[in-house]
């Protein structure tokens, strides 16, 4: 297990702008472990094992889906078309998002029409 | 019963099926009105649970199983893969089922239709129960039923099962379905992917082994979509390692035709999905956090949630002491005084002893702990049924996690402190096998309640109360604490051992559904902890009588007349003095009891139990230990319950002595080797306690290992390594210890 000072530098790192050598996460997108608390992401893909990615799959975690970070950490917990789900970190550092809005916009979207999901 | 060919067809067996935390098993109660048998499939650790549908005179004959809680048909291992195989009939003797019944929750209709969409595949007639409604309507959705049967193109039936709304009408739905086509909608897959599936259908169908059987689609899906996993293995098995090289080329075919074998199975089914939820679910209201949801930032908060959690399991220990304590004397009376009727109804001789010392003891012995254990059930499945299981799995995944285990590990493990036989049942939840079993292996070490009487006996008697920390804490407590800390600090080396070693794998990161709390039903908590009690009932008590059977005959044969007539003899002389005068008849009284005592006492060494001690003090002298520790911890074995008895009778003691007898810890502190020396001393002591705190002395739980695990491999294995563990542990505690005291 990698110290904390290094999965949070590594986090940080995955929301760069500018991909930074040694991670490959493209422009705009980041893993589910550096999604904030209250931040929606669309799942863009999954990199892991066959095994692992099918898990994911069939469990929701397909590309167009939205995911709302609930409580970061290890495991995080998030909401999947309307579930909580408990994620942990091997799974949360195979998961591609790319980010749909802050908190601040998702508030002031609220307030104003009621969401057809 | 004559039937016409108008006659409608009955369903003969119906399968029930779902995603867990949906509500199946309330339901499944309901259509059996609690009349269900709970068995196992062989080679699988999953119960397999059937019952008669409840009802009509047409009803009864319908057999009902309920299949284990499943996300996907997909499966990694055969306790996955369990599910597949019953809906496809291929797990003997329960045939293909007639009907199958998807339980599908309304608050979660995209996931749960994902499994719904499998099992339409499938091609058996299909009933779709959709629970939870109420759940869905508080949150503002409105489902549209009728829309919903019309895109699935099955009866879809409104259930609430725990107020019995719907069922009638699922009763109906399924008689009726056993006459309707199967349903023509499904998602449709690439052309790229279904080629490949026509194709290993065909294939398979023309292989000469099998018998040409047709594979179903969904078995070829899952065969093509999982490399390695279950359903492939056993496609393979049957058919060759040809097979192996065909799946490859054609996975290989989709994957240059630009698809994901991970992703396109969840993508087709989602995206049919989405649509079907676009036309029937709409949200008339806002969503609001529900209660469940508001509950949860609390209690899965990671400091508030873990105090929360500790605070839980304090109250949950603290309750089983305090209820449990009286009932546990009850029943030890009552077995008690059920030895002493037996004991005045049948003639001295072997079968009194048998009865008295054998069975009632024995049995006795255990159920005793049944208080104890049944609070534990209760407690865990209460935890279970309103759903804050998975909240603590979720905390505690991340420490779990530092010993190779995961979240839903720590329970079955906590509770196997006050006893190892509930947490191994518990360990059910745990639906991977690899952490399921290792945790299964180290339960036994978790220090019961049952090996308490004996450190309780032996620092009293051998550790000195010396204050420490200026008299915060006292060398006693200290020791107390530090024998349970050896069994946790072993369990945890194990525990990275197996997982390095024997169990390895990749370890599995935790993906969890956290279900909605709901308040936890009566009558299916009750029922459970009747079941599970029932179960340990019979699982331990069978054993149990088989092994006490045996130490009382050890312990029993020879059975020389001489030592009868000597004690008889004993006995003359004393009822002589007493009838010249010399003796008041308290002090009579307590001459004959004396002679009985010693009576037992000198049966028991020279039995084959004591010649069994002798034979090996040498290998337990090293551990600083005489015979007769010897034969009492040989006679532990099936019980550790026993001993403080069994080391009573060797002393003379008689057989009532408990951890608190002062008689007890006198003699065991003038207890001496033929030379003179003292036999117990601190390290003596200690290395008796670390023997206990390591070995497995309880049959019950062998015997709930073998339930659990479907073999004989696991409680063979669990009493080879502690045995040798608890030798060695005494061995070094011994020979450390000695040195410095």
């Amino acid at each position: 297990m990698s110290g904390s000072d290094d999965e949070s530098a590594e986090a940080k790192s995955d929301r760069s702008p500018e991909p930074t050598p040694g991670t490959t996460v493209h422009e705009g997108r980041c893993r589910l472990r550096s999604l904030r608390i209250s931040e929606v992401a669309v799942v863009a893909g999954v990199e892991a094992t066959q095994v692992a990615a099918k898990r994911l799959a069939d469990m929701g975690f397909t590309p167009g889906v939205r995911v709302e970070m609930l409580r970061p950490g290890r495991p995080c917990l998030v909401r999947l078309n309307g579930t909580c789900m408990g994620v942990g970190a091997r799974y949360q550092k195979s998961i591609l998002l790319t980010i749909v809005e802050t908190r601040a916009e998702r508030d002031e979207r609220r307030s104003s029409t009621p969401l057809r999901e | 019963m004559a039937s016409s060919s108008r006659t409608a067809t009955r369903p003969k067996t119906v399968a029930l099926a779902g995603n867990p935390n949906t509500g199946k098993s309330t339901l499944f109660n309901t259509l059996t009105g609690f009349r269900q048998r709970v068995g196992n499939y062989p080679g699988v650790t999953v119960e397999k649970r059937t019952g008669f549908l409840r009802g009509t005179q047409a009803d009864t004959s319908i057999q009902l199983i309920d299949l284990p809680g499943a996300y996907s048909l997909g499966a990694q291992g055969a306790d996955e893969g369990i599910v597949m195989d019953v809906l496809l009939g291929q797990r003997d003797p329960l045939p293909a089922p007639d009907v199958i019944v998807c339980v599908v929750d309304a608050a979660n209709l995209g996931r749960n239709l994902f499994l719904a969409t499998q099992v339409l595949e499938i091609g058996q007639p299909v009933v779709v129960a959709l629970t939870m409604t109420d759940l869905a309507e508080s949150t503002g959705l409105r489902i549209d039923v009728a829309a919903l049967r019309e895109r699935l193109g099955v009866a879809v039936v409104p259930v609430v099962a725990t107020k019995n709304i719907g069922v009638d009408s699922l009763r109906e739905a399924i008689q009726q379905a056993v006459d309707a086509p199967p349903t023509d909608r499904c998602p449709s897959f690439p052309d790229c992917v279904c080629a490949e599936l026509d194709g290993l259908q065909a294939s398979l169908a023309s292989q000469p082994d099998g018998g040409g059987r047709d594979i179903s689609r969904v078995e070829a899906l899952q065969t093509l979509l999982e490399p390695g996993g279950y359903h492939e293995s056993r496609v393979i098995k049957r058919c060759g390692r040809g097979l192996a090289n065909e799946l490859a080329e054609r996975r290989q075919r989709i994957a240059s035709a630009g698809e994901s074998i991970a992703e396109v199975e969840a993508r087709v089914r989602y995206a049919w999905i989405d649509s079907i939820i676009q036309r029937v679910v709409t949200q008339v209201k806002p969503p609001k956090p529900s209660k469940s949801q508001r509950v949860d930032r609390f209690l899965t908060h990671r400091v508030i949630g873990l105090a929360f959690f500790l605070l839980l399991m304090g109250m949950c220990f603290q309750s089983i002491y305090a209820w449990a304590g009286p009932v546990m004397n009850a029943i030890d009376g009552i077995f008690v005084a059920l030895g002493g009727w037996l004991g005045e109804l049948i003639p001295t001789g072997p079968l009194q002893s048998l009865m008295v010392n054998g069975v009632v003891a024995g049995v006795g012995a255990i159920f005793v702990f049944l208080p104890q254990i049944l609070i534990l059930f209760l407690f865990i499945t209460i935890l279970e049924d309103c759903g804050y299981m998975a909240r603590s799995a979720f905390l505690l995944d991340r420490w779990m996690g530092l010993f190779g285990l995961g979240g839903k590990s720590f329970i079955p493990l906590l509770s196997s402190f006050a006893c190892a036989i509930p947490g191994i049942m518990a360990t059910r939840t745990i639906e991977n096998r690899r952490d399921r079993f290792v945790t299964i292996l180290i339960a036994p070490l978790m220090s019961c309640s049952a090996r308490l009487p004996v450190y309780v006996l032996l620092i009293a008697a051998f550790v000195p109360s010396t204050p420490l920390l200026g008299g915060l804490v006292n060398m006693q407590a200290i020791t107390l604490l530090a024998m349970y800390l050896v069994g946790v600090v072993v369990a945890i080396a194990i525990a990275l051992v197996v997982k390095a070693t024997i169990l390895k794998g990749p370890p599995q990161s935790f993906l969890m559904e956290l279900p909605t709390y709901k308040w936890p039903r009566p009558s299916t908590v009750l029922y459970r902890v009747y079941e599970q009690g029932r179960e340990f009932c019979i699982t331990a008590g069978t054993i149990i009588f088989a092994v006490a059977l045996i130490v009382w005959a050890l312990g029993y044969y020879p059975h020389p007349a001489s030592i009868a007539q000597d004690h008889d003899a004993r006995r003359a002389e004393a009822a002589e003095i007493y009838e010249a005068n010399n003796l008041t008849q308290e002090e009579y009284r307590q001459r004959l009891n004396q002679i009985d005592r010693d009576e037992s006492g000198t049966y028991l060494r020279q039995s084959l139990l004591g010649r069994a001690g002798r034979w090996i003090e040498p290998v337990v002298a090293p551990l600083g230990w005489d015979w007769r520790i010897g034969t009492a911890a040989i006679a532990a074995f099936p019980a550790r319950e026993v001993v403080l008895a069994t080391m009573g009778t060797i002393y003379n003691l008689g057989d009532e002595t408990h951890e608190r007898s002062a008689g007890l810890r006198e003699k065991l502190q003038a207890a001496t080797w033929p030379d003179g020396r003292p036999v117990f001393n601190l390290a003596v002591a200690l290395s008796i306690m670390v023997f206990f705190a390591l070995s497995c002395q309880c049959g019950s739980t062998l015997a709930v290992i073998r339930r659990e695990t479907n073999s004989w491999r696991w409680p063979i294995a669990t009493f080879v390594y502690m045995t040798t563990l608890g030798y060695v542990g005494a061995l070094v505690t011994y020979q450390v210890v000695i040195r410095f005291v």
